[in-house]
């Protein structure tokens, strides 16, 4: 594999995920103290399946439990899981690597099952994040302990006006500005913009007059115009049958 | 490749533009978002873009014949584009110089640069303007931005083989050492020409002073990858604040000549006064 082809799959791996595969979880809602935001564990293997193909990837781990008591004498697990993770491909019935990272993650829980669950996909979505998979999302904090305690009445460090009113085992997204913490925009896409000017050359409106129409509805340039300004627009200017390729087949839709 | 007015119509940033938003974001808004009439076109502007005029013609003659057209000629397409200007829909900035010294100047500035050129001996002109459109990318992120990167090159000549992309400047000095190892217009060059597959290319300012008695300002250039790196996380930075609306004033001796203060004041940020 040569070094162009590595620097595609590392682009391809590090690709920014959509805002429904990030999970954010307020550490007084989890009680563990402290906020997180990472990827949800299937999303980070479909990168891998997506972008490597099946069977071009494995993984090792070695998982260790102990028992540990909570901080009321309740019984807990607590796992920790190495794992190696390579990339590769089966060739003559050996996986042959071509990369690999090395990681480790841990989980406590009141089942054992889960403690060794959460341990393992914190494990393989930190390798992950060494070829660059959610990277965006990774390089505020890297910890992705952040499944509620299935145990509301265990949190160690949370107030206790808060603990009250926490909720059983559910993850609270962070609310979120015009752009998200993972780089989602707002502005309008190059398809978009095409997609614009192409149904403005149908309609035989000159560059100035098609700008002054856009300013005047919408305040900005045509460049400028949000996502969602844009789907309206393309959807009224074409009357929802436009029929242009830079559109993609679907009007609105964006790149 | 498209003409850089084509080019222009897709979703793109151009050197200009990033160093526009950094200059002042509300400027920038006003310009390229709301699309704001400017009160007037700078006198330093217009006057840069009839010069770069009158250095386009001056290089297609060396390519189309070899020679250098007639120093006469090189400084007619400066006064033609000058007065374009002056007659343009958006009145020129009132210029305590009458107009007929402005061509004075461009021609002794003309006359100093067509003296050290030809000194030099005439290079071997491979293209005069020639546009250009590439994909950038942000580097925390892997993601290939929507906004093409878009420009052109004033100048690529041809070395012994090997290409030089040359800037041409006006200023009212020399370029200083900070300036010229900084600027990333022609880091973002670098990348464009590599892209384009013109290989590693060299890279040249050629800045003509505005003084009394001109002066020509060759220099040779080098950027690096922590340049390029450099330029990616600024173009990506400044697209980041764009999306997200950050378009605060920078106040300073600048606003005295900014075409849209009318603007910027009747907008409600600012009162005059």
């Amino acid at each position: 594999m040569t070094h162009e082809e590595k620097k595609k799959i590392y682009l391809a791996l590090s690709a920014p995920f959509p805002e429904e595969a990030i999970e954010r979880t307020d550490g007084r809602i989890t009680g563990r103290g402290y906020s997180t935001t990472g990827i949800k564990y299937q999303y980070v293997v479909n990168r891998l399946n997506e972008v490597l193909g099946l069977g071009c990837y494995r993984a090792h781990r070695t998982v260790t439990v102990k028992e540990v008591s909570t901080a009321k004498g309740r019984q807990a697990f607590e796992a920790i899981c190495d794992i190696t993770l390579e990339l590769g491909e089966w060739i003559d019935g050996e996986f042959v690597t071509w990369a690999e990272a090395l990681a480790d993650g841990g989980h406590t829980a009141t089942s054992e099952a889960d403690a060794r669950k959460g341990a393992y996909t914190n494990a393989l979505k930190k390798a992950a994040a060494f070829f660059g998979v959610g990277r965006q999302a990774y390089e505020g904090t890297l910890d992705d302990d952040n499944v509620a305690d299935p145990d509301p009445s265990e949190p160690t460090m949370l107030p206790t006006e808060v603990r009250s009113q926490a909720p059983r085992a559910n993850v609270t997204p962070m609310p979120t500005g015009p752009r998200t913490a993972t780089g989602a925009r707002t502005r309008l896409t190059a398809k978009q913009l095409a997609a614009l000017w192409s149904i403005a050359r149908r309609r035989n409106l000159g560059q100035g007059e098609f700008r002054g129409q856009v300013k005047a509805q919408f305040g900005v340039q045509p460049e400028y115009l949000t996502r969602e300004q844009a789907s309206v627009l393309i959807g009224s200017m074409g009357n929802g049958n436009v029929e242009d390729d830079n559109i993609g087949g679907h009007v609105g839709m964006g790149g | 490749m498209a003409s850089l007015s084509v080019l222009r119509q897709g979703l793109h940033v151009s050197v200009s533009q990033i160093k526009g938003y950094m200059r002042c974001p509300r400027q920038y808004e006003l310009h390229y978002v709301r699309g704001a009439e400017p009160a007037f076109v700078p006198v330093a502007l217009a006057f840069g873009s009839a010069f770069h005029a009158a250095l386009a013609f001056f290089y297609s003659g060396i390519r189309s014949s070899g020679e250098a057209p007639p120093f006469t000629e090189t400084v007619e397409v400066f006064a033609s584009a000058w007065q374009a200007a002056e007659k343009g829909p958006v009145p020129l900035q009132e210029d305590e110089e009458p107009s007929g010294n402005r061509i004075d100047q461009a021609a002794l500035m003309l006359g100093a640069f067509d003296t050290t050129i030809r000194a030099a001996g005439l290079p071997l002109v491979e293209s005069v303007e020639a546009p250009f459109s590439i994909e950038i990318h942000d580097l925390e992120t892997g993601e290939v931005l929507e906004e093409r990167l878009t420009g052109a090159f004033d100048l690529v000549t041809n070395e012994g083989g090997r290409r030089v992309v040359v800037e041409h400047k006006t200023s009212a000095r020399k370029y200083g050492k900070d300036q010229l190892r900084f600027d990333f217009q022609p880091t973002a060059y670098q990348m464009a020409a590599r892209e384009l597959g013109l290989g590693e290319v060299g890279l040249r300012y050629q800045v003509v002073t505005k003084a009394k008695q001109p002066a020509v300002q060759v220099e040779d250039i080098t950027r690096g990858p922590a340049d390029e790196s450099d330029f990616l996380a600024t173009a990506a930075g400044v697209l980041r604040a764009i999306d997200a609306g950050a378009f605060f004033p920078i106040r300073g001796r600048q606003c005295r000549s900014c075409p849209y203060e009318w603007a910027c004041n009747a907008g409600g940020v600012r009162q005059a006064g």
